[in-house]
C-alpha cells in the first residue's frame, strides 16, 4: 500500500486527536511508577563512579566545586524520582480496577524507597568529604 | 480465553475425552528418550534438573579438593601436597565453587522452579536454555579435567595479574582459566536473558507484578545482576587471554597497561557475584518460611524493595576488595559507605522473616531447619562483613584467614544452607518422593556443627596473622591447634553433606510418595503433579492473590485458561505489568542443535587455549550450526 502525500491526507478528526492524547497520557502514566526505579540507581552510580573518577583531578587542581555540582545534580535526579513516585502513589488511589491500583502503588512505593536509599547513600558519601582529608593517597 | 467458570483440572477428569486430551498434551510436550534423546530435551524441568545435578557433582569434587587442602594444613611443614599442587587445588576449588557450583546451582533451581511458580508451560527460549546447559557442562568438565592433566591454573580464583601474566604463569593453566570462565559465563548470560523474558512475559493470567512470588522476584533481580556483572569478567578474561596469546599489553605495566585494571574489572563482577548467589537464596528462604509457618509473608513490598536495593548497592562495593592497593582516600571512603549501607536491606529482610515467624506455629521439617542454620551463619558472616567494610579494620586483616572465615560464612551461610533447604523442599516436586526427615535432621546438624568447627577458628587464625593462600606454616607460629580443629570440622562437614547425598539417592528409589503438595505450600509449582507433567499445567491457572493454592482450597474452585491447542507446544503470553492474556506463542520442540552448537563453540574456545586461529574456526563452526538451528521448520509453519 502506498502512502498518501501529506497534503492529500484527510484532516484528523477531533476524536483521533483525543485518542492520541489519551494514548500518550496512558503511556506516560504507565512509565511514571518506574521513574524512581531507574533514577535511583543511576543517581547513586553517577555520584559514586563520577566522584571516584574525578578524585585524582580534584586533588591535582585543588578544587572541590565539581564534586559539589555533581552531588547537587544527582540529588536533583533523586528528587525527580521522589516526585514521580509520589505522583504515581496518589494516582494509585484513583485507578480502577483495584488490581491495577495495587500493582501501581507497589511499584511506586518501591521506586520511592529506592530513591530514599540512593539519596541516603549519596548524602552519607558526600558528608564524609567535609571531615576526611580526601586527597590522602592520591 | 480465560474460562469464566471454575473448570475441573484435566488431571481430575475421569471421562474418556478428558483422559485422551491430557494424553495428547503430554505427548506433545514429551522429551525424547534413549541415548540420542539425552541430547535433545528442551523442557525447562529437564534442563533445570541437569543444571542442579551437574552443579552438585562439581560441588562434590570441589569439596574433595577442600578436604585435601585441610589435610595439608593439619600439621606444620606438612608435605602431603607440593606448593604447586596446593596452588592448583586452591585455585580450582575457589573457581569451581563460584563459577561451576554456586551460580549454576542457583540458575538450575531458578530454571526448574520459576516457570512452574509463575504458571508457565516452559521458558521463553527453550533451545537457548538447552544450549546454555551444554556450554556449562562442557566448559566445567574441561576446566576440571585440567586438574587431572596437571595443567590446572594456580593463580587463585581471582587470577590477579601480574601473577597470571605469561611471565609469571607459563603453561596453559591461566589460559584454561580465562577461556573456560568466558565460556561458562556465556551460559550464565543465556540463563539470565531467558529468565527475564520468561518472568516478564509468560506469567499466568492475573499474576501482576505485585503478586509475583518472592522467589521469582529474587530470580528476576539475580538475572538483571548477571546481565550487568558477567560482561565485566568476560571482557577482563578476554583481555588477559589476548595479553597472553597475541601479546597485547592491557595489564602489562611496561607496555602502558595497568594491573589494577584487572582488579577493577574482576571485582566489578566479583562482588555482585556474591549477591547474585545470595539474592535467589533469600528468595528460597522466604518461600520456605511462608510454607512452614502457613501464613503469607510479612512485608511483601519491603522484601521486594530489599532485594532490588541489594541488587543496586552490590554494584557499588567492588573497591572494598582493593583497599590496600593504594587508592585515594576519597575513593575508599565512598566504598566504605556503600559497603556498610548494604547491611540495611539485608536487615530489612531479616526483620520481615522474624515478623512472619512471630507467633506462628512453625513446622520444623528439614528445610526449615536449614533455614534456621542459615540465619545463624549468615548473620555472623554479615557482622564480619560490616567489620571488613571498614577501611582501618580491613587493612589489618586483609589477605588473612579472617577474610577466609568471613567469606565462607557469607557464601556457605548465604548460599549453601538455603540451597540445601531448597533441595529438601523441592525434592518431592522434582522426583515425586519425600526425603528422609531423620537423615535430613542429622545432615543439617552435622553440616551446622562441622561448618562452625571448620570456619570459626579461622577468624582467630586470621587475627593471629595467618595469611591466606599459604600451603604450610612453621610450628613456631602456634597455629597448629586451630588448624587441627578446622580440619576435624571439615570432615564433620563432609559427613553432613555425604548424609544428604545418601538420603537423596535412597529417596529417589524408595522414598515415601510425595503427592502433589506435601508441604501444603501456596505457590503454583505445587499446583501440578510431582514430578511435574511434561506440559507443567495442561490448563494454565488463573490467579488472584499472593497465595493462590490456599485461596483455591478455601473457595473450592480453580479457574484455568482454556483454548490452547493440544497438538503443538502453545503457551500463553501475558502483559508485563498486569499479566493480562495478550497472545499465544508456539514454543519449539526437542532438537539436537543446541548440543551441536555448544560442541562447535567448545571447539573454538578450547582450541583458543592453544592457538588464536581457533577463534576463527569457532566462529565459523558456531555460525554453521546456528544456521541449521534457526532453519525455519515446523511448528513455525502454520498447519
Amino acid at each position: 500500500m502506498t502512502r498518501k502525500p501529506e497534503s492529500h491526507r484527510p484532516p484528523e478528526t477531533k476524536d483521533e486527536d483525543s485518542d492520541l492524547i489519551l494514548a500518550r497520557q496512558e503511556g506516560r502514566e504507565a512509565l511514571t511508577p518506574w521513574v524512581g526505579w531507574f533514577l535511583a540507581p543511576m543517581a547513586w552510580a553517577l555520584h559514586q563512579g563520577g566522584g571516584y573518577a574525578m578524585a585524582p583531578w580534584l586533588c591535582e587542581f585543588q578544587v572541590r566545586w565539581p564534586y559539589h555540582v555533581l552531588t547537587a545534580v544527582v540529588l536533583t535526579m533523586c528528587a525527580a524520582g521522589f516526585g514521580a513516585a509520589l505522583h504515581a502513589l496518589r494516582r494509585g488511589r484513583k485507578v480502577r480496577p483495584h488490581r491495577s491500583a495495587e500493582r501501581l502503588r507497589m511499584m511506586a512505593l518501591v521506586g520511592f524507597m529506592l530513591c530514599a536509599a540512593a539519596c541516603g547513600g549519596i548524602v552519607v558519601e558526600y558528608a564524609g568529604s567535609f571531615w576526611i582529608e580526601l586527597c590522602t593517597g592520591v | 480465553m480465560t474460562d469464566a467458570t471454575p473448570a475441573l483440572d484435566l488431571r481430575e477428569r475421569t471421562d474418556d475425552e478428558g483422559r485422551e486430551r491430557l494424553a495428547r498434551i503430554e505427548r506433545t510436550w514429551a522429551s525424547p528418550t534413549g541415548f540420542l534423546g539425552w541430547f535433545m530435551p528442551v523442557n525447562h524441568t529437564a534442563i533445570g534438573r541437569r543444571f542442579i545435578v551437574t552443579s552438585f557433582v562439581f560441588f562434590l569434587l570441589s569439596g574433595v579438593l577442600a578436604l585435601a587442602m585441610r589435610l595439608q594444613l593439619l600439621v606444620p611443614l606438612n608435605d602431603l601436597l607440593t606448593p604447586d599442587q596446593y596452588n592448583q587445588i586452591m585455585t580450582v576449588h575457589g573457581t569451581a565453587m563460584m563459577f561451576l557450583f554456586a551460580i549454576p546451582a542457583m540458575e538450575g533451581v531458578a530454571i526448574y522452579v520459576a516457570p512452574l511458580m509463575i504458571g508457565a508451560r516452559d521458558m521463553a527460549f527453550p533451545r537457548l536454555n538447552a544450549f546454555g546447559y551444554y556450554v556449562y557442562l562442557i566448559g566445567g568438565s574441561a576446566f576440571f579435567l585440567s586438574l587431572f592433566l596437571g595443567m590446572a591454573p594456580a593463580a587463585g580464583w581471582f587470577n590477579y595479574v601480574p601473577l597470571s601474566n605469561k611471565e609469571f604463569a607459563p603453561g596453559y593453566g591461566v589460559d584454561i582459566w580465562t577461556t573456560m570462565i568466558t565460556f561458562i559465563e556465556v551460559s550464565a548470560l543465556t540463563a539470565a536473558v531467558e529468565l527475564i523474558v520468561t518472568i516478564f512475559k509468560l506469567r499466568a493470567p492475573g499474576m501482576s507484578l505485585n503478586r509475583l512470588p518472592i522467589f521469582v522476584w529474587a530470580v528476576l533481580v539475580m538475572s538483571f545482576m548477571m546481565l550487568f556483572a558477567m560482561p565485566s569478567v568476560i571482557v577482563a578474561s578476554a583481555m588477559l587471554m589476548m595479553d597472553r596469546l597475541v601479546d597485547t599489553q592491557f595489564f602489562v605495566t611496561e607496555g602502558g597497561g595497568s594491573p589494577l585494571l584487572w582488579q577493577h574489572l574482576f571485582w566489578f563482577f566479583g562482588h555482585p557475584e556474591v549477591y547474585i548467589i545470595l539474592v535467589p537464596a533469600l528468595g528460597i528462604v522466604t518461600t520456605i518460611i511462608v510454607t512452614f509457618t502457613q501464613r503469607p509473608v510479612f512485608g511483601y513490598t519491603a522484601l521486594v524493595l530489599a532485594m532490588v536495593g541489594i541488587g543496586m548497592v552490590s554494584f557499588g562495593l567492588w573497591v572494598h576488595h582493593m583497599y590496600t592497593t593504594g587508592l585515594p582516600l576519597m575513593g575508599r571512603s565512598f566504598f566504605m559507605a556503600a559497603s556498610s549501607m548494604i547491611a540495611i536491606p539485608s536487615g530489612v529482610q531479616v526483620y520481615c522473616w522474624i515478623a512472619t515467624m512471630w507467633g506462628a506455629k512453625i513446622r520444623f521439617a528439614t528445610p526449615m531447619l536449614f533455614v534456621l542454620c542459615f540465619f545463624a551463619v549468615f548473620i555472623a558472616g554479615g557482622l564480619t562483613g560490616v567489620m571488613v567494610a571498614s577501611v582501618p579494620f580491613d587493612r589489618q586483616v586483609h589477605d588473612s584467614y579472617f577474610v577466609v572465615a568471613h567469606f565462607h560464612y557469607v557464601l556457605v551461610g548465604g548460599a549453601v544452607f538455603p540451597l540445601m533447604a531448597g533441595l529438601y523442599y523441592w525434592f518431592p516436586k522434582m522426583t515425586g518422593r519425600m526425603m528422609s526427615e531423620r537423615l535430613g535432621w542429622w545432615s543439617a546438624l552435622l553440616i551446622f556443627l562441622g561448618f562452625n568447627l571448620t570456619f570459626f577458628p579461622m577468624h582467630q587464625l586470621g587475627l593471629e596473622g595467618m595469611p591466606r593462600r599459604v600451603y604450610t606454616y612453621v610450628p613456631e607460629m602456634g597455629w597448629q591447634f586451630l588448624n587441627q580443629l578446622a580440619t576435624a570440622g571439615s570432615f564433620v562437614l563432609a559427613a553432613g553433606f555425604g548424609l544428604t547425598l545418601i538420603n537423596a539417592i535412597r529417596s529417589v528409589f524408595c522414598g515415601e510418595v510425595a503427592g502433589d503438595n506435601p508441604w501444603n505450600a501456596t505457590t503454583l509449582e505445587w499446583a501440578t503433579a510431582s514430578p511435574p507433567l511434561n506440559s507443567n499445567f495442561p490448563q494454565p491457572p488463573v490467579i488472584d492473590s499472593h497465595t493462590p493454592i490456599w485461596d483455591w482450597q478455601q473457595d473450592d474452585e480453580r479457574p484455568v485458561v482454556g483454548g490452547l491447542r493440544d497438538d503443538r507446544r502453545e503457551t500463553l503470553v501475558t502483559t508485563l505489568l498486569d499479566a493480562r492474556p495478550a497472545m499465544v506463542q508456539v514454543l519449539p520442540g526437542p532438537t539436537p542443535w543446541p548440543f551441536v552448537s555448544a560442541v562447535a563453540a567448545s571447539v573454538g574456545f578450547i582450541g583458543l587455549i592453544f592457538s588464536p586461529w581457533f577463534y576463527v574456526v569457532g566462529i565459523l563452526a558456531v555460525f554453521a550450526t546456528f544456521v541449521l538451528w534457526f532453519w525455519p521448520r515446523h511448528p513455525y509453519r502454520e498447519e
